[in-house]
């Protein structure tokens, strides 16, 4: 079986650290990671990943900005998107599946438990 | 590590389940990692720190968003639950604009931080200092 290969963007390095080690370990996925948006965009073209973990609240572009742009590319514009907040609020969480992404997942997450809520999302 | 007392109880600084969910990881993945991502935390947390006080001294409330932000997530990483809530009042505040509110919840981070930051330290085997460069919770 071919293992899932998985673009986390956040500029938290904590945040990106045990999201890494849990879907590597836990979850045997293939994993890259980015700590800017721009990064990210770039990362995201090149690997076209078969998810992405996008960040909401980053300095420069936000997660919705990543998402718009990488919609608006064809080689990137349905690749599947979970936003990763710390804004749990149902509203929130609401307007940005409104704005496309497949699912949200709220910080802090269990970092056991991380690669379990994204199989179940991408496939 | 020896972090149980600072999570075994009622009224715990750092939730256990937290805890144990990163040593588990740590296990998984043949890391250190409560005792990688605690450091970081008192790294990261002085800067945090500076910019909310800075922040709240200007009234700029973007800043102190932003950073009430970055701290929270960083708490909740290591189960610090009562400071990730101080930090999600803050920044609440903040995004409203209210900049007396502001000054309120940063009070309560910092005496938030005066124990969060030696449990911290335990649990990643340190001896308890506090944190440095002005971080606003010297609780030598």
């Amino acid at each position: 079986m071919v293992a899932m290969r998985v673009l986390i963007v956040d500029d938290e390095e904590d945040v990106r650290r045990i999201a890494v080690l849990s879907l590597k370990h836990v979850g045997k996925m293939d994993v890259a990671e980015a700590a800017s948006a721009s990064v990210g965009l770039e990362m995201a073209i090149e690997l076209r990943p078969d998810v992405i973990l996008l960040d909401v609240m980053m300095p420069g572009m936000d997660g919705p900005e990543v998402l718009a742009r990488l919609r608006e590319r064809p080689e990137t514009a349905s690749i599947p998107v979970v936003f990763v907040t710390a804004h749990a609020l149902p509203a929130e969480i609401e307007h940005l599946k409104r704005l496309g992404a497949i699912s949200v997942v709220t910080k802090p997450f269990d970092a056991m438990e991380l690669p379990k809520l994204i199989s179940e999302v991408v496939r | 590590m020896n972090g149980g007392e600072d999570s075994r109880h009622g009224d715990a600084v750092l939730d256990e389940t937290t805890i144990e969910s990163l040593r588990e990881l740590g296990r998984r993945s043949g890391t250190d990692l409560v005792s990688e991502i605690v450091e970081l935390f008192l790294r990261i947390a002085p800067e945090r720190v500076n910019a909310i006080r800075s922040g709240v001294d200007r009234s700029d409330t973007d800043a102190v968003e932003r950073a009430a932000h970055a701290l929270k997530s960083s708490a909740g990483n290591l189960g610090a639950t009562a400071l990730a809530s101080s930090c999600a009042l803050l920044e609440t505040e903040a995004r409203a604009g209210h900049a007396d509110g502001m000054r309120r919840h940063f009070a309560s981070i910092e005496s938030e931080l005066a124990r969060v930051v030696p449990a911290l330290e335990r649990l990643a085997g340190r001896t308890p200092t506090g944190l440095t460069h002005d971080g606003g919770a010297d609780v030598s």
